[in-house]
């Protein structure tokens, strides 16, 4: 009897601790995100998760010009002309990117607060709050009819992560967040600054935060924030040499902020390719490529002329794709460069009507470039759009210009692709949203179909 | 267990028995013969001992009392005795744990008896150990477990033994999933999840007490298993918890014997399998050529070398009519060729089981040692399957207070598939035509390559090398309380390998470098269940009428899972790993995938059970179970059931009345959570690390949007049943169900603004209902030597969705048009469009719609209302039918087994389009199918239009589906069993022998036009086995 007594218990001693079995590959909360570094990894999926839609915006803007290989594939056809059905499929994979990693960070955010604080920490914190207001301001930018209507529903914003169906919020409280969530995060990344440009930095914030503050209508503080980076660097990083070693993907002054996840990178801008040989589906639009000066550095990085089997020379576009023609590895995906602080800054002067600020700016600027400076008589839209000019020149092929050609559709950028009031400005909310979330209204003319 | 079921014992004591018996007969006989008395004559007595549930009863003395004559029942319950005695002698029955019966001799040639159990006695009688404690008798009063007859299961020459599981108990459905060695799927009463998919639905295997997995039972040697029960309904299941919300199988393994002596036993099954049933007629050389020249493909050979296309295209050419006399004897030359690829491609192959087991032991030790060793092949070449078994049981008593047993068991197993990655062998025989040839030449069919090209192209292997072991104690310390514990290990190591050779067509197209050839995949999967169950039993009669039992339990699951896997390249033809190229890079770099998963389940219950005087039975029982998976605050879910016997039968007045011999009613109620298939991930924040790296950190990605409010599934259970027995001879058991899953789980859609596309949600209340019936008739008293049994059975599922929380309608895709679930619809409903016929002008089909509306397709936007319901696309009703015959030393046994009420899509891979007229289509499409205008009251659409290109005709239609109905000849066993008298000239040293052709699953009947009804692939039907035994036990 005491034997068995003692079999028992022994038994039931051998199994009732036993319940909390960690899995071997898996961390489960509350543990899994307990440390800087563990949640320096989850960050690290945010960011290798984040999309990267510049060669689709790039042929939506006036940056190329098809060649006989994009005639012929009636899917790039479809993208170039804006055909609503390749909008919608573009949509699809934009929206619910974009809000992955803001899963992702929510997912961090609710977390980091609970871990012991330390510098590295805020960092980590701030870094995630930063990301996401990026995500938001991509997201604002396609799906919200910009700044012509703040008020008019834009995008949802998810504070925690956990599922819910929620309505969209109007662009000035969408505008309102990102600023609330920079402005959080600024003091977080500098107290700990890191010289990598793997990461969301200060910099990276400010000129988002500025850029932000651009499309709400706020110049003034606009132009101080993106004033701050460019006194920070000054103007030397805009000469040739920081220049062609950015565009080589080595360390350059010139980068703020790029993506380091090479198994990304290794397909960047292939799709612009149609065949080693034969050429690419599209080449630099040969206005823009007459308007470089001959010794203007941005000239040899931006446009890479190509001897073609069947289509002669062509003026293929050059940085990433031009690497890749190089057989230089691509393993960078530049988010973040010092020259969007320097258009930000001249765009808000030149809206605030600080026309002397921005041209003094953007000549200094040209001067480093090895262009031509603009006319100092130039004034109001006029300036602004010999601005935009020259920023579609910088960010030529970077996804940049579709941004502007929607901003300024109706005032200084008059597109010759498509009429300032299409409804195809504004992207539709993508099916795999609508469907399930009762809330959710779609942009005008796109279609809101239902199950049966 | 100490008190224990009577079959068992007896089923160990008959022969002894029988042999005591016969001994003692030996040494009387001289007596008997003196005490005779002159009136007395020679008589033969014949008759079969049954118990009140009309089962055979073996080793049951039955004797002539104060005569030497005496003899015992075998093991269907069957006796014989012959000798002189005299009119008016009584002739009595007895046997352990039977109240004894007595009969007076008037001249009869048949007696048969049913025997009552004898409480009483039992406890005081020999203890049978009982190696799985769960096994209480008291769940059987009020719930519904039912038994497979190991007999009839053990005379199918089948390997697999969940697939001779098949018709074996009504609700138990088992169904065939593809050739040789795929895992067939086995249901209690429906799916009781949305989910699809075992890991939701498979129910519990408990061998011996231990928890092992369905890959483990797949393992098992059907001969070493005594008992297998199924528990169906709450009453019976709850004792097991969560873990058996889909019911349980229980599996008894063989014992040894308490009675001194030494059993050998061999049997051996020897025979051939057949190529199955040939799904469709495809076309001789004649009509695919042909074929060919209407569809106009010139790279076809019926077009290339027809004169229409030489005239195009060399309309100007001098030659001309030579052109056209070479093309006209190109054709003749190949309509001469008739391969037949069916015949070629699939074929006979053998199947072969030897079995030897040793059972002995005396009242104190037993032992059962057993080892068997099986191979099958499969229908096509290379595919086959091999196994090996071994098993030793021993069982031990503690002084008077208990007993211990100990099993163990161990196997190897191996299954060769030469299924290969880009088509599967048994497709070639609908995809080659009859004018190519395995031996030369370069296929029509497959461009560019040899038929060599298309063989060994792939090959893959697995094997499961299997252990387990458990232990069980049971002691009695004082009067009506026992104390009983198991425990049990089971470990499975499956090593599997597959292999794209360099040489194959695949590699060799692959466009990668020589040093980058040859795909080679390796993995090893270990997968350890261990469980114990510790359980206190008290068990108290009052006054002779107030039978109580009490008991509480306490159990432990632990499943241990890890996996390994590599994949490599540029072995070249030699499928070692040691070959793997490690430089490479890029997508032929080699690749490492594990997995580790550790997953625990704590268990408390308690039972309780009342017997009023035989009549009135209470069960109540209750568990409560905890899971690893899921977070603290979630992890206890409870089980419980309550049970109600009735047995009007046992009432004075009704006793051994001789028109109703048995009248029981039971039901039950119960609740039970469930969490099958249900990990960490979607409870609570999970993570994990990816193979991937962003700047110099590792990914911690998370995996799932979990949902903090997720709930177990809730089962809720009705069941009632009725057994009759009518004049010992007619037995019918009616059980009627209901079992209703609310917060039913599924991973559903939700809006991509989450993060995620899809989430875990409990998204509705599903039910499943139906009823068993299962009737027996026994004729055993028509002549002596002759014994008929007749058997059926019949069950009925169906299937509801009753509530959608969110929704009315859930669709778990954007694009479709029907939805997958709705309020009111059964789930597995295949919807589908009417078929109007073929348009004579265009060629293709026109559907009828809505309110009769013609749809044309590619032009009509179609709506859900265009359609309408086909069928389900599980079959609702199954049933079986038994058959036994004996006389004299001859018996056969044929079981049928069918299935009804389903539908199923046609696969139509055999009828093609222009396209794809290069390979062979189905016999009569010529005459069949549109060509041009005009062409009425034709069966397939225009050859011109490729169905993925119009929406409407990837839908199922009332034309496209058939009915998936099937009759099927399970099990057919003709035995001769050596007579007793034949075998006493071997001087004993052969104790029982027989021999028999056994044959399985033999034909099957189907109005299924196409391939096989029950899987739905071409050439994967269930294979049929003949085969010789012999069995001979010393």
């Amino acid at each position: 009897m005491k034997k068995l007594l003692s079999i028992i218990s022994a038994l039931t001693l051998l199994s009732a601790c036993s319940l909390d079995i960690p899995y071997e590959n898996q961390f489960s909360d509350p543990t899994a995100i307990s440390s800087p570094q563990t949640a320096r990894e989850l960050l690290s999926s945010a960011y290798a998760a984040l999309p990267n839609p510049e060669f689709d915006l790039s042929i939506l803007a006036d940056d190329f010009a098809p060649t006989y290989w994009a005639a012929v594939n009636s899917s790039m056809q479809n993208q170039y002309n804006w055909q609503p059905q390749s909008i919608e499929d573009l949509s699809i994979s934009y929206w619910n990117d974009h809000y992955a990693v803001i899963a992702t960070l929510n997912a961090l955010i609710e977390r980091a607060q609970k871990i012991e604080d330390s510098p590295t920490m805020r960092r980590i914190l701030g870094e995630a709050m930063a990301l996401k207001a990026y995500c938001y301001f991509q997201l604002l930018r396609v799906y919200g009819a910009g700044p012509q209507d703040l008020e008019a529903d834009a995008i949802v914003l998810k504070d925690e992560l956990a599922m819910a169906n929620l309505p969209r919020s109007s662009a000035r409280s969408v505008l309102a967040e990102i600023d609330r969530l920079l402005s959080r995060a600024l003091p977080l990344i500098e107290e700990e600054p890191s010289a990598s440009t793997d990461w969301m930095s200060a910099d990276a914030a400010l000129i988002l935060r500025s850029q932000a503050r651009l499309y709400a209508g706020e110049y003034g503080s606009a132009a101080t924030d993106a004033l701050a980076v460019i006194d920070r660097h000054g103007y030397e990083p805009f000469a040739a040499d920081a220049y062609r070693s950015f565009w080589q993907g080595d360390q350059s002054a010139e980068r703020i902020f790029a993506l380091n996840a090479p198994s990304v990178a290794q397909s960047f801008y292939l799709s612009l390719v149609y065949d080693n040989a034969g050429g690419d589906y599209f080449t630099v639009s040969p206005s823009v490529a007459a308007s470089f000066a001959a010794d203007d550095i941005r000239l040899a990085a931006s446009v890479f002329p190509m001897q073609t089997t069947s289509l002669g020379t062509q003026n293929c576009l050059g940085k990433y794709n031009a690497m890749r023609k190089n057989q230089r590895e691509i393993l960078l995906i530049n988010k973040t460069r010092l020259a969007d602080a320097l258009f930000a800054y001249c765009e808000a002067s030149a809206l605030a009507g600080n026309d002397l600020q921005a041209l003094t700016a953007i000549n200094k600027y040209l001067e480093k470039r090895g262009a031509e400076p603009i006319d100092d008589s130039l004034t109001g839209d006029n300036l602004l759009s010999r601005i935009l000019a020259e920023k579609q020149k910088e960010f030529l092929g970077e996804g940049v210009r579709f941004f502007d050609l929607k901003f300024y559709r109706d005032s200084v950028l008059k597109n010759k692709r498509m009429e300032p009031d299409d409804y195809r400005w504004l992207w539709p909310i993508p099916r795999e949203e609508y469907l399930y979330n009762d809330l959710m209204t779609q942009n005008p003319s796109w279609t809101k179909t239902s199950f049966n | 267990m100490l008190t224990l079921q009577n079959k068992p014992i007896c089923l160990f004591m008959n022969r002894y028995i029988e042999l005591l018996l016969k001994w003692l007969i030996f040494l009387m006989l001289p007596l008997g013969a003196l005490a005779a008395e002159p009136e007395s004559e020679s008589h033969r007595l014949t008759g079969q001992v049954t118990d009140n549930h009309g089962e055979p009863l073996p080793g049951v003395v039955v004797r002539i009392k104060s005569s030497p004559y005496g003899t015992a029942t075998d093991a269907d319950g069957r006796y014989e005795l012959t000798g002189k005695y005299r009119l008016g002698a009584k002739i009595e029955f007895t046997c352990v744990g039977m109240k004894p019966l007595t009969f007076t001799f008037e001249g009869q040639r048949v007696q048969d008896a049913a025997m009552e159990t004898d409480d009483k006695v039992l406890n005081e009688l020999i203890v049978t150990a009982e190696p799985n404690i769960n096994a209480l008798d008291i769940r059987a009063r009020s719930g519904v477990v039912q038994t497979v007859d190991m007999k009839r299961l053990t005379e199918k020459p089948m390997m697999d033994i969940s697939l001779a599981l098949q018709g074996s108990v009504p609700g138990l459905i088992v169904t065939n999933t593809g050739a040789l060695g795929s895992k067939p799927t086995i249901r209690i009463r429906g799916n009781q999840s949305l989910r699809s998919g075992d890991a939701a639905n498979e129910p519990l295997y408990v061998l011996d007490g231990k928890v092992i997995s369905s890959d483990a039972f797949a393992a098992l040697n059907p001969q070493d298993i005594k008992e297998i029960k199924v528990l169906k309904d709450a009453a019976a299941c709850a004792l097991y918890g969560i873990k058996a919300a889909n019911g349980v199988i229980e599996i008894t393994s063989q014992r040894g014997s308490h009675f001194g002596t030494v059993d050998i036993t061999y049997s051996l099954n020897m025979g051939v399998t057949f190529k199955g049933r040939r799904g469709v007629t495809v076309m001789k050389s004649a009509e695919k050529l042909e074929l060919e020249r209407l569809m106009k493909n010139e790279a076809a050979p019926g077009y290339r070398y027809s004169e229409e296309y030489i005239r195009k295209t060399n309309p100007y050419a001098p030659n001309l009519t030579q052109l056209i006399a070479a093309g006209a004897f190109k054709l003749d030359s190949l309509r001469a060729i008739n391969t037949d690829w069916f015949d070629y491609l699939m074929r006979n192959s053998l199947y072969q089981s030897h079995n030897l087991s040793l059972r002995g032991g005396n009242e104190q030790t037993s032992y059962f040692v057993s080892g068997n060793i099986s191979s099958q092949g499969g229908q096509i070449k290379g595919n086959n399957t091999l196994r090996g078994n071994l098993r030793l049981g021993i069982d031990q008593t503690i002084g008077r207070i208990g007993y211990f047993t100990i099993s163990m068991d161990g196997s190897y197993s191996k299954v060769n598939t030469p299924i290969g990655t880009s088509f599967t062998p048994s497709s070639l025989i609908y995809n080659l035509n009859p004018y190519e040839t395995p031996d030369e030449g370069k296929l029509w069919s497959y461009p560019n390559r040899t038929y060599k090209d298309l063989m060994n192209q792939y090959q893959a292997h697995s094997s499961d090398k299997r252990g387990g072991a458990s232990a069980s104690l049971t002691l009695r310390p004082v009067e009506g309380l026992e104390i009983a514990g198991v425990a049990g290990l089971d470990y499975m190591l499956t090593e599997g390998q597959q292999f794209t050779p360099a040489s194959s067509y695949s590699e060799q197209q692959s466009g990668f470098s020589a040093a980058e050839l040859g795909r080679l995949n390796e993995y090893k999967n270990t997968l350890m269940n261990f469980s114990y169950n510790v359980r206190a039993i008290y068990n108290k009669m009052f006054a002779e009428k107030h039978d109580v039992t009490f008991s509480i339990n306490h159990d432990y699951y632990l499943t241990n899972t890890d996996n390994q896997s590599i994949t490599g390249y540029g072995v070249g033809d030699h499928p070692s790993s040691a070959l793997i190229n490690q430089s490479l890079t890029g997508s032929r770099k080699v690749s490492i995938s594990t997995l580790k998963e550790k997953v625990a389940q704590l268990g408390v219950g308690a039972v309780a059970g009342y017997t009023f005087d035989h009549t009135y039975d209470l069960f109540a029982t209750y568990k409560l179970d905890a899971s690893s998976v899921l977070p603290s605050d979630k992890r206890w879910n409870s089980a419980w059931a309550v049970g109600l016997g009735w047995t009007p039968s046992a009432y004075k007045f009704l006793y051994n009345n001789r028109i109703l011999s048995r009248l029981n009613l039971k039901g039950s109620y119960g609740r039970t959570a469930s969490l099958a298939g249900v990990s960490a991930a979607q409870t609570i924040g999970t993570f994990a690390y990816t193979e991937d790296a962003y700047s110099t950190q590792r990914l911690l990605q998370l995996l799932a949007l979990y949902n903090r409010d997720l709930e177990p599934e809730h089962t809720t259970s009705i069941d009632a049943g009725i057994q009759i027995g009518l004049l010992r001879c007619l037995n019918l058991d009616f059980n009627w169900y209901r079992r209703q899953t609310a917060d039913a789980l599924l991973d559903v859609p939700i809006a991509a603004s989450n993060g995620f596309s899809m989430m875990k949600r409990n998204i509705g209340t599903l039910r499943n209902d139906g009823i068993e019936l299962s009737a027996s008739v026994s004729l055993n008293d028509l002549t002596p030597d002759f014994r008929f049994r007749l058997g059926a059975s019949f069950s009925y599922n169906r299937n509801k969705v009753v509530d959608l929380y969110y929704t009315d309608k859930l669709y778990t895709s954007e694009s479709a048009l029907i939805p997958d679930f709705q309020v009111g619809q059964a789930y597995d409903i295949l919807y589908g469009l009417k078929w109007g016929g073929i348009n004579s002008v265009t060629g293709l089909p026109v559907f009828i719609g809505k309110d009769g509306r013609e749809i044309e397709p590619g032009k009509t936007t179609l709506t859900r209302d265009d359609f309408v319901s086909l069928g389900h696309m599980t079959p609702p009703y199954s049933g079986t039918v038994n058959l036994s015959v004996g006389w004299r030393e001859f018996e056969l046994d044929a079981d049928f087994y069918w299935v009804g009420g389903g539908i199923r899509q046609y696969s139509y891979s055999y009828v093609r389009d222009r396209d794809s007229a290069n390979r062979n289509a189905i016999a009569g499409l010529t005459s069949d199918m549109w060509f041009q205008r005009g062409d009425i009251d034709k069966k397939y659409y225009s050859p011109f239009y490729s169905s993925a290109a119009i929406e409407a005709l990837s839908y199922a239609n009332t034309h496209n589906t058939g009915r998936s109905d099937y009759l099927r000849l399970s099990m057919l066993s003709f035995r001769y069993r050596f007579p007793s008298k034949l075998l006493q000239r071997t001087n004993g040293i052969i104790k029982y022998a027989s021999a028999a052709i056994q044959a399985s699953n033999l034909f099957t009947i189907t109005p299924y036009d196409e391939s096989d009804p029950e899987t739905g692939q071409l050439g994967a039907s269930i294979q049929p086995v003949l085969t010789l035994n012999l069995s001979i036990t010393f």
